[in-house]
């Protein structure tokens, strides 16, 4: 491995943190220069991004590539060990590109109280957190970076979100560190139980010593945790206060990325590692999951607020995830996997396009909102594309997030019951024409008919450069991953087999 | 349908509308051995196909929106479509939907000619007497309903016929039955639209007149296309045939019949039956009071039939107005009122049992267990400053009686 192959993951984690501490140096009048160093520091991690992309092995995308592994905190066994495969590396682009995004969309449009600097650097701690949480080997450093986007998300939301802020912020901060109080219960038991040691890739192989049992419980502590972030029914009610309070990057942020965590957290940690008490678990897993699929979308149909049907929408792609999941076998992973990713990118542009929604109007309220198409035509249009995308239209990404982790429900792995999963199958199908429901008529109040009269006069901005910059990457990447999935797949296929290979499909 | 005329034209006539019978068509293995569409008698396929054939063909009667006219003709076409492969009458189904393609899409762009000249798709309220002042709208609109009446030599009659054919040889007497009805009803309610919007007099307030080039050409093209495209399977040419059947159909042993003059001569009389009817009714008939609205039962049939059965009051009133409306409501009444307000009451009784742990055992309990403390000393405190009252007899006094009870206490213990 090459010097910069070396440090390319520790790049990928510590450039924006490095970026924020520069930050904190700007003077805090100086605003061009502090948007200047976020761009440029961000735009650099996504540069390793790439470059891990081009470099990537994708004949051995099953493997941890890039890894190091360093001595840490010696007096816990804990070591820093990052590693990327196949099914980390598509998320640790998503994140890195959402950061940028956020980055150039927020250019002239601060949130109130005005403070870009404070702004940028908790957006850079922010991905210090994610990029970390995705690339960690080593349970001690997961719970650091999984904790540590909890705080930047807190004063996002509690400093510029709206009117109810403080109780959500606070709400979603308690609520998911509950889960991970419980998170970490599980982890310090996996250290006790199987062998004195937190890394990941060890643990997989002892912690099948474990007893079923207690294996049980284990994966309970960490089903909490994930659980949680997801987040699951009925756990979720953190969601939609978070997001409707949050400013428009923080949604952004939350749904984009920090609902994988929770995901990604099954994936890696508590499916690998507790194959068997995953497998106790999945009829359960996927109960919840497509309850989530139709009370979200139930949900959605009973909102006037639109952010509000966003979040509610949140809820119902993650339970085609968590179906995926559930069934335990590699097309269900790998469509969840992709479900993230597409999920992470449709949800994303519809938080955006809420936002800049609320910015020209004042208001998220359907029931005022209309005649978008006529008004702010291109912002009516990507409305209706980002719609048709979050409903799963095939030749879009959400497509492959959904109908992969529907198929997969016909077949789970070995020792699942049949007629359950089939029966999985048929609610999530029937989630599917809720989806297209609530998408549509969202889009229809909003973007069709003629304007209301409130607004008919006012004098409403079209979609600006800015956001155009901001947009433009995430509508190809929903079109071209939509239409040849297999870059995600072909990344993932790899790692989600090795992932099951102790459950035996 | 309510979407612009050319779209109707292409979606609703030719293509997306068919993706359904074009499916059963793909996969018509699985259809025909599951379903033992070679048994006869009936079968979900063509009872399905059988009933939306008349039910749409009825609404097709009761409407005033030209469009929506053809539109549940398509619907009822498709109906003939399905009866078909439910019947075992494979090329024919498929060819019906060749040629109901032209012949539909002739209609339809024909109708929106029409508009085009009257700026309305109201056949009652503003048009009639259109055939003077449109010529080449006219004759390919009528070509248009002769061909979907089923009348040879034109497209329709090819396929159609080879339906009834298919359905009576091969053992479905019902659908046989059903399939004349419809024709019947088919030439029926076309006769009745052209006359409409055609013949009688103008009763629109415009000054109609035909349509450019760009609209009559694709007429005219589609209208020598609803003449000819029969010939396509017509018997001893049968190219359709030899072009569309798949190994699938020839292994299962779908059987194809020979035309014969017999049913081909009833269908045709069939429809003609239909157009004098309904030629005596509205061509004859003009100025006097319909049965419809003569009678009660009429009144009660014919608004049954424009309400469309009230199926729409089922489906979007019904149903989605239930789930999007109350039951939507009330899940999330649940969501904020139940599990929140658990959440919610987590935080509460957290915050309760918080403040009694402070206020009772912190401060009252163990702080007071402190201020005790203090209390103490400063009452021992305040106990023993009584002996400091600065009068040194006072303090001399008691001196001596220390030293003197010290020393009787030496004295008594040696």
């Amino acid at each position: 491995m090459n010097a910069f192959d070396h440090w390319a993951l520790g790049a990928a984690v510590f450039l924006p943190a490095v970026a924020a501490g520069l930050l904190l140096l700007v003077p805090r009048a100086q605003e061009t220069a502090q948007k200047a160093v976020a761009l440029v520091f961000t735009v650099a991690t996504t540069g390793v991004g790439v470059y891990l992309l081009t470099q990537f092995d994708y004949g051995n995308s099953r493997k941890l590539q890039f890894v190091v592994n360093n001595r840490w905190i010696d007096v816990i066994n804990s070591r820093y060990h990052v590693g990327v495969d196949g099914i980390s590396l598509p998320l640790l682009l998503l994140s890195m590109v959402i950061t940028v995004m956020c980055v150039v969309y927020s250019w002239n449009h601060w949130p109130e109280p005005h403070n870009p600097k404070a702004f940028l650097i908790l957006m850079l701690v922010l991905e210090t957190g994610m990029n970390g949480t995705f690339l960690a080997q080593d349970l001690i450093l997961f719970f650091v970076f999984f904790e540590l986007v909890l705080l930047p998300m807190y004063f996002m939301i509690g400093v510029w979100g709206g009117p109810n802020r403080q109780y959500a912020a606070i709400k979603f901060f308690l609520f998911t560190l509950f889960g991970s109080a419980l998170m970490i219960l599980s982890f310090l038991a996996l250290y006790f139980k199987g062998g004195q040691t937190f890394d990941m890739v060890a643990l997989q192989h002892s912690a099948q010593t474990i007893a079923h049992s207690t294996q049980l419980l284990i994966f309970a502590g960490l089903f909490m945790g994930f659980a949680i972030k997801v987040p699951m029914f009925p756990f979720h009610t953190w969601l939609p206060d978070a997001h409707t309070e949050a400013p428009t990057v923080g949604s952004v942020f939350l749904a984009a990325i920090l609902l994988k965590l929770g995901t990604y957290g099954f994936v890696r940690i508590a499916i690998p590692i507790l194959p068997q008490a995953a497998h106790s678990w999945a009829p359960y897993i996927g109960v919840l999951a497509v309850i989530g699929i139709i009370y979200g979308a139930l949900g959605c149909l009973a909102q006037r607020d639109m952010k509000r049907l966003i979040a509610f929408s949140s809820v119902a792609h993650m339970g085609f995830v968590m179906l995926g999941i559930a069934t335990l076998s590699p097309i269900g992973i790998n469509a969840a996997v992709f479900g993230m990713v597409a999920h992470g990118l449709i949800t994303g542009m519809l938080f955006f396009i809420a936002g800049s929604v609320q910015e020209r109007f004042g208001t998220r309220e359907l029931s005022r909102l209309g005649g978008m198409l006529v008004q702010t035509p291109r912002m009516g249009w990507i409305l209706g594309f980002c719609a048709m995308a979050s409903l799963g239209l095939p030749g879009l990404a959400g497509f492959w997030g959904e109908f992969p982790a529907i198929l997969s429900s016909y077949q789970p792995a070995a020792g699942l019951s049949l007629a359950l999963f089939r029966t999985f199958m048929v609610v999530a199908a029937v989630g599917t024409v809720f989806a297209a429901g609530y998408l549509l008529w969202m889009l229809q109040r909003a973007a069709f008919g003629v304007p209301k009269a409130e607004f008919a006069d006012a004098h409403i901005h079209d979609v600006h450069v800015p956001e155009y910059i901001a947009w433009t990457p995430l509508l190809v990447l929903i079109l071209v991953l939509g239409l040849y999935p297999n870059l995600i797949f072909h990344m993932t296929d790899g790692a989600v087999h090795q992932a099951l290979r102790a459950i035996g499909t | 349908m309510a979407g612009p005329t050319p779209v109707s034209a292409l979606i609703h006539a030719a293509t997306m509308v068919v993706a359904g019978v074009y499916l059963i068509a793909r996969l018509y293995g699985v259809f025909y051995r599951g379903f033992s569409i070679a048994h006869g008698g009936a079968n979900l396929v063509s009872v399905i196909g059988a009933v939306t054939l008349v039910i749409a063909a009825v609404l097709a009667f009761v409407q005033d929106d030209i469009k929506k006219v053809l539109a549940y003709s398509t619907v009822s076409q498709l109906g003939y479509m399905v009866m078909a492969l439910g019947v075992g009458a494979w090329t024919a189904g498929i060819f019906h939907l060749f040629t109901h393609a032209f012949f539909k899409a002739l209609l339809f762009l024909g109708a929106g000619s029409v508009s085009h000249a009257v700026h309305s798709f109201d056949m009652k309220k503003d048009m009639g007497g259109l055939r003077k002042h449109m010529p080449v709208t006219f004759w390919t609109f009528i070509i248009g309903s002769v061909a979907l009446a089923g009348i040879p030599p034109l497209a329709g009659f090819w396929s159609k016929d080879e339906i009834l054919l298919g359905a009576s040889r091969n053992g479905y007497p019902v659908m046989v039955a059903m399939g004349f009805i419809g024709a019947f009803m088919t030439a029926a309610y076309m006769t009745r639209c052209c006359y409409l919007t055609f013949f009688g007099h103008y009763r629109g307030h415009g000054q109609p007149h035909e349509s450019p080039p760009a609209i009559t050409v694709p007429l005219g093209i589609l209208a020598v296309f609803s003449v000819l495209a029969g010939l396509l399977n017509a018997p001893g040419i049968s190219l359709f045939r030899k072009w569309t059947t798949t190994d699938v159909v020839e292994r299962a042993h779908v059987p194809e019949h020979a035309f014969a003059v017999g049913p081909a001569a009833l269908s045709v009389l069939v429809a003609l039956i239909g157009i004098g009817v309904a030629y005596a009714y509205w061509f004859r008939d003009e100025g006097r009071p319909r049965v419809v609205e003569r009678s009660s039962v009429g009144r009660g049939a014919y608004r049954f039939a424009v309400r469309k059965y009230y199926l729409d009051d089922v489906y979007t009133g019904g149903i989605v107005g239930s789930v999007k409306g109350p039951i939507a409501a009330g899940m999330y009444w649940f969501d904020q009122h139940v599990i929140d307000a658990t959440v919610d009451g987590v935080a509460t009784v957290s915050r309760a049992v918080a403040g009694f742990v402070y206020d009772v055992i912190d401060q009252k309990i163990v702080d007071g267990l402190v201020n005790a403390t203090g209390a103490t000393a400063e009452g021992g405190g305040g106990l023993l400053r009584i002996i400091q009252t600065g009068r040194v007899q006072q303090y001399a006094a008691i001196l001596f009686g220390a030293v003197v009870i010290f020393a009787a206490a030496l004295v008594l213990a040696t």
